[in-house]
């Protein structure tokens, strides 16, 4: 059977972005300046969509006011070391890279008249009480626009802008990446689009583990760090399709408000440099609480716990204001319905426990964003260890400036029909079930294994019974998915997605025998200095996972001697 | 039992200033929200003192000091 029978609609392009959000968007802009023909598909719409879809307080970080590159790097493995343990947990060079291109990619967001600059015509430089300390090495920036802003730059650059797309799956020609099926999700159209290089930039993954909100079920997508609906469709795409992941055993660990809805990323935590206070119920103050010392902590009957901004000068309260207009207006509203109350409430936080993956995992990545499946490449938060919304402009503004070398040699490789025979019954068979299961079950049932038998506290006992339960809603409840729509189509996708990365998750964690920082094994107590500075990666070879230890590279000497 | 909303750090009933301003600026223009504070916010802008180093600094130093006298 012919190609275009098969299809309903086939696109040629040379360079294919998925997921348009903060990272994809400037990606497909940059590369469009070189002339290359550009499609940017994003599953719902590119205006208001992603991490950034509400809005951002503030941007990247910055090598000045006295912090160096190599400070940074310092500031940032010692971040990583707070909830990992010790060693290192990502690729230095890369770090090393984004802040190498913070100054460059601020010029870029210029030149494509993003606004950068406050109310007087100047930048306004924050403290980042994390990493810089007084020092002023954050932009604070009036965002609340900035997808509407790059979604119109998208359009005056010529890039093929295509909302409502799912990606299905990537297709291959032997070890290449040549493109990627989809389907429409209000049309239910099947989709074929053909190119030399893919970029992914789909955020991260979080969903296989309970989100912060403790309100009902039509919530249940709404995670922070960052977008609404971290599926990790990228990385499930990439994996399937024999890419490598990278540190699928670290989970992110970070207290988070719960009623997480009210807040902006400026507050609490960061405050313009004043950070939030952290108490016990009874009121009692400490700074920081690792898995360890939140154990403690509940263990002595100290929980729940709380943050409060009451210590805050007026005139802070007031910035606080703003960062909700720049970051997420709706907040306001929330706040003041549930009697949240900035200047005198007590923001209960969540118990100290594996949320997402936002410290170090994703798509294993080399130093120009390269990805192990030639012709892919990974930006934002889909490239393991380079999470933040700094990190996705620059990352999607380097691959974007350098991809048209790739292009020009890749030629035009042929797509495999039986690929995407198979793809299409993958992505279209829910809607041929009438009484099956509801995408939403399925995922609360693949929540519920991470959060008992995965958690805080690991032991091969529990996570052998967590994959044996696992492969059993694989085998009985994934067929029975059903689709009265194509939008639910989207959401059986989803929860595919989900499942193949949880099982990902699980045996990595299953292999990593120790304790070490957050990761706790009850059955390895001990840390393994064997572990020291290696990363756990995962791919598919002969249709089977294959997992590999490797130590995590030593910093390039030329960016070294910077230290001295 | 008492419903959250009883405990002292919840309030029945405040307001956000910036969010009345808005929401007064977008009945008064039938605009959006979103458009109201982008004729709001700059002048509420000018009402902080996002300029004044020395008291940022002693703000942020204030905190710095606070929280060393903590043990981790």
């Amino acid at each position: 059977m012919a190609l275009e029978q098969l299809v309903d609609k086939i696109i040629k392009t040379d360079v294919l972005v998925i997921g348009g959000g903060i990272a994809g968007c400037p990606a497909a802009i940059k590369a469009a300046e070189h002339g290359l023909d550009v499609t940017i598909v994003e599953k719902s719409k590119i205006e208001r969509s992603g991490s950034a879809g509400q809005g951002i307080d503030h941007y990247g970080i910055f090598p000045r006011d006295g912090i160096t590159k190599m400070e940074l790097l310092r500031r940032w493995e010692a971040y990583q070391s707070r909830f990992n343990g010790d060693g290192r947990f990502g690729d230095p060079n890369i770090i090393y890279k984004y802040y190498d291109s913070a100054f460059w990619a601020l010029e870029e967001l210029e030149k494509m008249g993003i606004p950068m600059k406050w109310d007087d015509g100047e930048f306004y430089w924050m403290p980042h009480g994390r990493y810089g300390g007084v020092n002023r090495i954050m932009l604070r920036v009036h965002w609340q626009n900035i997808k509407p802003y790059m979604a119109g730059v998208l359009k005056e650059s010529g890039v093929n802008v295509l909302n409502r797309i799912m990606i299905v799956d990537l297709l291959t020609n032997n070890d290449k990446i040549v493109g990627a099926t989809a389907i429409n999700t209000r049309t239910g159209e099947f989709i074929i689009i053909k190119a030399k290089a893919v970029i992914i930039a789909t955020g991260l993954f979080a969903r296989c583990y309970d989100p912060e909100t403790p309100l009902f079920w039509k919530y249940k997508f709404r995670y922070h760090w960052c977008p609404a609906t971290v599926s990790g469709d990228g990385w499930a795409t990439a994996y399937r399709s024999g890419a490598e992941l990278a540190n699928m055993d670290i989970t992110g660990w970070h207290f988070r408000a719960r009623d997480d809805l009210t807040l902006s990323f400026g507050n609490l935590n960061l405050n313009d440099g004043i950070a939030g206070k952290f108490l016990t119920w009874k009121g009692e103050e400490f700074i920081f609480a690792n898995a360890h010392k939140y154990h403690e902590l509940e263990q002595n009957g100290k929980t729940p716990i709380y943050q409060t901004l009451e210590h805050l000068p007026d005139d802070y309260h007031k910035r606080m204001e703003v960062a909700y207009v720049d970051e997420r207006l709706i907040s306001f509203k929330i706040a003041e319905d549930r009697g949240f109350n900035p200047r005198t409430h007590w923001y209960e936080l969540m118990p100290n426990k594996p949320l997402n993956f936002i410290t170090a995992s994703g798509i294993s990545i080399d130093e120009n964003f390269k990805a192990s499946a030639k012709g892919l490449y990974a930006i934002g938060d889909c490239a393991a260890g380079f999470h933040s919304c700094g990190h996705a402009v620059v990352s999607g503004l380097l691959v974007g400036d350098s991809i048209n070398t790739y292009v020009a040699e890749a030629g035009d490789l042929a797509v495999d029909e039986a690929q995407v025979k198979s793809q299409k019954q993958v992505a279209l068979a829910p809607l041929a079930v009438k009484k099956g299961t509801e995408p939403m079950e399925l995922e609360c049932a693949i929540r519920y294994i991470c959060e008992r038998y995965v958690g805080q506290f690991k032991s091969e006992g529990k996570m052998r019974e967590g994959l044996k339960r696992l492969a059993s809603l694989r085998r009985v409840f994934l067929p029975s998915l059903m689709a009265n729509n194509p939008h639910y189509l989207m959401r059986c996708l989803e929860v595919r997605n989900i499942m193949d990365l949880t099982e990902v998750h699980i045996k990595a964690c299953l292999e990593r025998m120790e304790t070490r920082g957050n990761f706790i094994r009850l059955d390895y107590p001990e840390k393994d200095p064997s572990r020291d500075n290696m990363l756990t990666f995962q791919h598919i070879e002969n249709g089977k996972m294959k997992l590999e230890i490797r130590q995590v590279p030593e910093l390039k000497p030329e960016y070294a001697r910077e230290r001295k | 039992m008492e419903e959250p909303k009883s405990e002292k750090r919840y309030e029945d009933s405040f307001e956000f200033p910036l969010w009345r301003l808005v929401k007064q600026r977008a009945e008064k223009d039938d605009i959006s929200y979103v458009e109201a504070s982008k004729k709001v916010v700059p002048e509420y802008v000018k009402t902080i003192k996002y300029r004044d180093i020395d008291f940022e600094n002693a703000s942020i130093e204030k905190r710095v000091k606070e929280k060393a006298k903590l043990t981790e």
